[in-house]
């Protein structure tokens, strides 16, 4: 059936419709007015999604500190193996901790953590590997 | 590296890693929450390690840490006033 034979009840153009401008319509200045907090909340999730994309970067940073802080420990003769394995483990403990908090709040698609909770447990961790870089033991205050 | 001399080499180490995660995170908070206490625990062992310079040093490391912080404020600040939020009205 060619489209020109469908007999629509419905008239194509009707000219006593009065045609609408956009000065007699009434705007809804209360949903305009809500953009900007819409446009501000927007770009706060694109800037906590990317501070949580950026998070295993921070762990590779992290990982790599600590194995030179190892390395140059082990090569000025400073700190027991007991003591370097313990600081170790604490710091993939918060690396780990940062890469669980990046899948559950970013990389995974369904029952994602809000973002702005995953941010806020990020700067937590964060904080926990900011105390990390004085080893006892170490022949010098380090990283 | 072992060409360094001793402080210059603890002031790298102890600054390093909180530059790099702050270039890394672009996040004012979360560099501050890492580079905050790395820096003060950092200049504070430097202090008690009786090594030479440690004063100096101490003083380098907790005054880098106060630029680290401050500088992505600073930056952030700068492009709020850069850049107004919309208005509608």
């Amino acid at each position: 059936m060619a489209l020109a034979e469908v007999n629509s009840p419905v008239a194509v153009f009707d000219p006593a419709r009065p045609a609408k401008t956009f000065h007699d319509s009434r705007l809804p200045h209360d949903a305009l007015g809500r953009l900007p907090v819409l446009h501000r909340e927007a770009g706060r999730n694109l800037s906590r999604s990317r501070f949580l994309a950026r998070s295993p970067l921070a762990c590779v940073t992290l990982m790599l500190a600590g194995g030179l802080a190892l390395l140059w420990a082990s090569t000025s003769g400073g700190g027991t193996l007991r003591c370097d394995f313990a600081w170790a483990a604490l710091v993939l403990l918060g690396v780990i901790a940062m890469t669980r908090n990046f899948i559950r709040g970013y990389a995974r698609s369904l029952r994602r953590m809000p973002l702005e909770e995953a941010a806020s447990d990020l700067r937590a961790l964060l904080l926990y590997a900011g105390y990390m870089p004085v080893r006892p033991g170490a022949p010098a205050p380090f990283w | 590296m072992p060409d360094l001399p001793a402080p210059a080499l603890v002031f790298s180490f102890a600054v390093a890693p909180g530059l790099a995660l702050t270039i890394v995170l672009r996040d004012t908070k979360g560099a501050a929450a890492f580079v905050a206490p790395a820096s003060l625990v950092t200049g504070s062992a430097a202090l008690m390690g009786n090594r030479p310079l440690a004063l100096w040093v101490a003083t380098a490391i907790i005054a880098a840490g106060a630029v680290l912080i401050a500088l992505p404020m600073l930056r952030r600040v700068m492009r709020c006033n850069v850049l107004p939020q919309p208005a509608l009205r």
